[in-house]
């Protein structure tokens, strides 16, 4: 499987990435010419010690990052070559993103906040409403319809998130930390759900963890250190994972 | 975004803060209503007290006299040629003469105004009992009431009907003979009204009585313009003929500047407490936006731009501005007619003429309105650009 997609262009792919940050006087270096590509269907497991620039690789991929210099595309298309606005539009539909808190809406419920995506791509509100409520069955939510995001379990919560994630139904998947405050049941049931997304719906998925019980679901799987990529194995679906060799 | 969209989620986040942005809408409530409150009651006074000076219909009312009586007469030539005038609708002459009133044993010195019916038409009166008289030829009077206490009469009642002798000396200038004497003449007349003045005794006998005495010249004339705007042309017509003419006009316009003045400090006054009341506004719109920075963030990771979250902050402040400022007209127009029926119920149990104390006119109303938006507008400018320009994955960054 990896030997076919290789063919065809990646959906992510940065190319000498690099990314600084300005503390004071002094330069950070996050990211360090970072070559990457994630084919579709992937899914991907950034891992390493906290502080070597994962997150900063999300969230360049996601578009809210100005890499120093460097390239990031997603689908083809060059992400910092968009204006703000336009890049904000693309995230919008391409890209869905998971972290490690939620950050409701405060003052919506769950399925307006699960609606917002739709609605800042400027859906109507009642087919915006209509879907999240599809998004929300299919994820065996529906009953917290209207309850409050914030008076629901750590494992409820993220579950909500993912689904908010998907209502604009975006092949790519970001996911920062997502099981990072949850028990380890919850965090379980989170992976399955995410691999069951990436199995049965085929979407893209670029997680980043901590945790090596995870690194399972992973069909590729990203160490990082220092601002670098020291390590890329790929597998098929259940076979060894082998380094990749470009 | 769309706009309905953002409205709905502005207006569920001020609801989310119920008591904060209860506070704050109150604030510009207060701010704005009490504003509309001062004006109004400005416009009030105005009101009364230019009605007190003149109703619409007086404004349109020249007094002519002559400056130099003894060389030019207000004569009938004299009358004719002002109804010729171009806008003149109606000229009735006067004649004022000092005199006795006799009545029983008692007399009271008076001035005795010869005056028509078409005369007390365009004159203001209290006529406080009885009638006019019944036509300009028939021998009854109207007097005031400090002449007839003057005259021993307690009850004004009983004075209607009571037969009087009015004594006039008619000045020489008034008559047609070239002597220069002045003639006495005695006539017994009718009072059929009571005039209120209790300061002033005088009489109202009709012109032609006076006329039939001999007089040929009169004392004055009103002169009434069909419409206001030819008031003044009229005027100077009748000036360059040597007259003096004056209308109300001129007192209105003054009476006007000075309630301008008495508007524009109680504006002031009001906008005082509308600045406060926006400086809350921008303080809750500030502590919203640097609570909220997170929720910017998520907006923004989920495809939001700049511009999606400058226009929620941005509603918010409308929203406030829009409600607050609709109650405030509510409380100025609510306060302000209780303070009009509470007049009224005051005045008709004290049988006094009712007086409208608050009168805000529309545009005030809509001047107030489209102003609070303004500022609501603009007291949202800087905290949405703030939350426009928030980096949200500063505003994510886990601890």
């Amino acid at each position: 499987m990896a030997q076919a997609e290789q063919k065809k262009s990646p959906i992510i792919e940065t190319v000498d990435l690099n990314k600084e940050f300005h503390i004071g006087d002094r330069m950070l270096p996050v990211l360090r010419g970072i070559d990457l590509e994630i084919y579709d269907g992937m899914f991907a497991i950034v891992y390493g010690p906290s502080g070597c620039g994962k997150s900063t690789l999300l969230h360049t991929i996601l578009g809210l990052e100005q890499p120093t210099t460097g390239i990031v595309r997603v689908d083809g298309i060059e992400l910092f070559k968009m204006g703000e606005n336009e890049r904000a539009n693309f995230r919008g539909k391409r890209i869905g993103m998971v972290f490690q808190q939620a950050n409701w809406i405060k003052s919506l419920n769950v399925v307006d906040n699960v609606a917002l995506p739709l609605n800042i791509a400027g859906w109507t509100e009642e087919k915006a409403k209509k879907k999240a409520i599809n998004v929300l069955q299919l994820f065996g939510l529906k009953r917290l319809a209207e309850r409050q995001p914030g008076e629901l379990s750590g494992g409820e919560q993220q579950r909500i998130n993912l689904a908010r994630a998907l209502t604009t139904d975006p092949q790519i998947i970001l996911a920062d930390e997502p099981t990072g405050n949850l028990d380890k049941k919850a965090g379980l049931e989170l992976m399955t759900l995410l691999k069951s997304l990436n199995e049965k719906s085929n979407k893209t998925i670029v997680l980043v963890t901590h945790n090596p019980e995870y690194y399972r679901y992973a069909s590729q799987l990203l160490q990082m250190e220092d601002g670098q990529i020291i390590g890329n194995l790929l597998r098929d679906r259940q076979s060894e994972f082998k380094p990749v060799t470009v | 975004m769309k706009t309905k969209y953002i409205i709905k989620l502005a207006l569920k986040n001020l609801e989310f803060h119920k008591l904060r942005s209860l506070l704050t809408l109150e604030a510009v409530a207060v701010g704005v209503g009490f504003t509309v409150f001062l004006i109004s009651i400005g416009y009030g006074l105005q009101m009364i007290s230019i009605g007190k000076i003149a109703d619409l219909n007086s404004s349109r009312i020249l007094d002519v006299t002559s400056t130099k009586p003894q060389e030019v007469k207000i004569n009938d030539d004299a009358i004719k040629e002002f109804k010729s005038l171009g806008g003149v609708s109606q000229v009735a002459p006067q004649v004022s003469i000092g005199g006795k009133i006799k009545y029983k044993t008692s007399e009271v010195d008076s001035v005795v105004y010869g005056k028509n019916l078409d005369f007390l038409d365009l004159e203001d009166m209290n006529l406080e009992r009885g009638r006019l008289y019944s036509s300009d030829q028939a021998k009854e009077i109207l007097v005031t009431t400090s002449a007839l206490k003057m005259l021993g009469f307690k009850d004004y009642n009983k004075s209607l009907g009571k037969t009087v002798t009015i004594e006039t000396v008619i000045p020489a200038q008034l008559l047609s003979s070239k002597s220069d004497k002045s003639v006495e003449k005695k006539q017994k007349c009718k009072i059929v009204g009571v005039l209120r003045d209790e300061k002033v005794p005088y009489v109202y006998v009709s012109l032609n009585l006076i006329k039939a005495q001999g007089v040929v010249s009169y004392s004055g004339a009103k002169v009434k313009v069909k419409e206001s705007d030819r008031v003044e042309i009229v005027r100077k017509q009748i000036q360059n003929m040597d007259y003096k003419a004056e209308s109300n006009q001129q007192t209105i316009e003054q009476a006007n500047q000075i309630f301008s003045i008495l508007k524009s400090i109680l504006l002031g006054v009001g906008l005082i407490a509308i600045f406060v009341a926006y400086l809350g506004m921008f303080n809750t719109l500030t502590i919203s936006l640097l609570e909220r920075g997170r929720e910017i963030g998520i907006m923004k990771a989920l495809g939001a731009n700049s511009k999606d979250i400058q226009r929620l902050f941005l509603a918010e402040a409308l929203c406030l501005g829009l409600i607050g400022c609709f109650e405030g007209l509510t409380l100025a127009l609510a306060g302000g007619g209780l303070i009009n029926l509470a007049i009224e119920i005051m005045a008709k149990s004290t049988g006094n003429l009712p007086v409208k104390l608050f009168y805000a006119p529309i545009l005030v109303l809509f001047i107030s309105f489209v102003f609070a938006l303004m500022v609501s507008f603009f007291t949202g400018v800087y905290p949405a650009r703030r939350a426009a320009n928030t980096n949200p994955l500063d505003a994510l960054r886990y601890e």
